[in-house]
């Protein structure tokens, strides 16, 4: 049943046009170091082999986040107020069940997106750039191997961090009976989380946002155990307390629409 | 544990929305294969009680159990034998009709695209089944709404105010679609709706709720038809129909119509009443029994006026 719930919820977030509007957006940003190498920008040794891995930090930072946000508001918020939400629930289904299904769902359509967002970068970077000798990235030097190794790596773990801001957002989403709203509240708050951790650098490592690359890049470039595991823990705390608090409420919510 | 007899028992539902106790102590029954009607005037509860049957609004106390389950502890064999409405059908309206269904068709294991197919058929929307649903008349919606709920063989189906803001032939083909399957497939319809003679023509059994209470349960026709007769005694002599009619010990009211005279009097008593009558030398050319209308019986019963053949205004929260 929940494979078939999750089915659903992902067959909905595929057939609706946020997620190609976000695909565009990325294509959009892929192709924009070219742009940045004719005007002479580019201060760093861009090839195919490493374009992914400095994209990776455009996606994750806004466009990513945003995607969930949007698609958290339409698939918990909009849905409760059009009542298509408890179209599922008059049927045997658990609201646990449900809820399960959704963060899944956004889960695997975050990470197609990641997924497409690096081959895309491969493409571009190959083709505006060629394939380069070796992988270079944030003044370190790697073999092609291991670049390709941390890259896949780096893009498959950055589901993590946003698998448990997916959790935090849906929290937020019960709260609330507009998607609008929903959206501009989760923006504000990723702005702040983002801007507290720029001017209060001690509060950075307990911010998720600081997860969202950082996770990857002292996993898999930095080999930092400490921070890894200051990582997991803050993770660990978000995801619990989020998953623990919305499946409570909504469990215990009034279907009112 | 409920009766095996009645596929729903609602058992002291209460609700309070802060303060306010909104839903006192409701309690009904309905039978397999009843065609059940929920009446009752503008705030009254209706849509609240649908929705605390269906576990989408929690009771504050009370239980309900469909085909035997309970809805509380034994949710989701309970749900299985549900098919419901709830206001109006919602749908993904950027998808198409049948990828909606689909949509419901993938929680159960048992079906299949030809059973979506059939359904599609039953409501008449399989040569529109490919369009999307934002194209869809507010009628067509209904009828896909119904077609939802019927996807899974329900053996109880909820419709909240089926045929509200439909145009007039659209709600003669969902009662037509209503009675059929009740008849057809004895499917169980629990239906609310604002239009008295709505329950008249489709309903055979009728709750009529006032306040948050249920105030009356029962088969339509009993009902209508409670301890009296009421007759219209087609005569030319009025005066002399008059007297007999003033002096019969068991008419209980009367009052000049067009033709003669309408009375009201004990049930069985018509036969008294006509033996009387001629017998006295009135001239009765007939005596034509009036009905009740459920839409009096209402206002009687409730004190609600109800403005035409409606007691609400439509799109009740």
């Amino acid at each position: 049943m929940l494979y078939q719930l999750v089915k659903n919820e992902v067959f909905k977030l595929f057939v609706s046009k946020k997620i190609y509007v976000i695909m565009i957006v990325m294509l959009f940003f892929t192709v924009l170091p070219k742009f940045e190498e004719l005007i002479g920008s580019i201060d760093i040794p861009i090839y195919g082999q490493n374009l992914p891995i400095y994209m990776l930090g455009t996606h994750v930072f806004v466009i990513i986040p945003l995607y969930i946000i949007v698609s958290v508001a339409q698939m918990m918020t909009d849905e409760y107020v059009s009542g298509t939400l408890k179209t599922t629930l008059l049927h045997p289904v658990s609201r646990t069940r449900l809820f399960l299904a959704k963060w899944i769902g956004l889960g695997v359509t975050v990470l197609g997106l990641l997924l497409f967002a690096m081959a895309i970068a491969f493409l571009f970077g190959t083709l505006f750039f060629g394939w380069g000798d070796t992988f270079f990235y944030d003044d370190l030097y790697f073999s092609t191997a291991e670049g390709l190794m941390i890259t896949f790596a780096s893009y498959l773990i950055t589901l993590v961090p946003f698998m448990v801001f997916s959790l935090v957002i849906m929290l937020l989403s019960l709260f609330f009976t507009s998607g609008g709203v929903v959206s501009v509240i989760s923006v504000g708050l990723l702005v702040l989380m983002n801007i507290s951790g720029e001017l209060f650098k001690m509060l950075q490592p307990y911010l998720l946002v600081g997860s969202f690359r950082g996770f990857a890049n002292d996993l898999f470039v930095y080999h930092d155990l400490s921070a890894v595991t200051t990582h997991l823990i803050v993770m660990a705390v978000y995801g619990l307390l989020s998953y623990v608090a919305a499946v409570n409420i909504f469990k215990r919510k009034d279907l009112a629409y | 544990m409920a009766e095996e007899n009645f596929i729903l028992v609602v058992e002291n539902l209460e609700k309070s929305f802060g303060d306010k106790k909104v839903i006192r102590e409701v309690s009904f029954k309905v039978s397999q294969g009843d065609v059940f009607g929920f009446l009752g005037p503008n705030g009254s509860g209706k849509t609240t009680i649908i929705r605390m049957i269906l576990q989408l609004i929690h009771a504050d106390r009370g239980n309900v159990w469909v085909d035997g389950y309970n809805m509380k502890t034994d949710f989701l064999k309970a749900i299985r034998q549900v098919g419901a409405i709830v206001e109006t059908p919602s749908f993904y309206e950027h998808m198409t009709a049948r990828q909606n269904l689909q949509l419901i068709a993938n929680l159960y294991p048992d079906i299949t695209s030809e059973r979506v197919d059939e359904v599609l058929s039953i409501i008449g929307l399989l040569h529109r089944a490919d369009d999307k649903v934002k194209a869809y008349s507010l009628g067509m919606k209904q009828r896909l709404g119904i077609g939802r709920a019927l996807l899974h063989r329900p053996k109880l189906v909820f419709l909240d105010e089926p045929t509200n803001g439909i145009d007039p032939q659209g709600v003669i083909d969902i009662r037509r679609m209503i009675t059929q399957l009740a008849r057809e497939h004895g499917i169980t319809f629990f239906i609310t709706t604002h239009q008295l003679h709505e329950v008249e023509q489709i309903c055979n059994r009728v709750a009529i709720l006032n306040k948050g209470s249920v105030i009356r349960e029962g088969f339509v026709k009993e009902l209508l038809n409670q301890g009296e007769d009421r007759v219209e005694v087609v005569t030319d002599d009025r005066d002399k129909a008059l007297s007999v009619i003033d002096e019969a010990p068991y008419v209980s009211e009367f009052s000049p119509s067009d033709r003669g005279w309408q009375v009201i009097m004990e049930k069985g008593k018509t036969a008294a009443l006509n033996e009387k009558l001629v017998s006295a030398g009135v001239r009765v050319q007939y005596l034509t029994p009036l009905r009740t209308s459920l839409e009096q019986y209402f206002i009687e019963l409730t004190g609600e006026e109800g403005g035409g053949a409606d007691v609400v205004s439509a799109g009740e929260k």
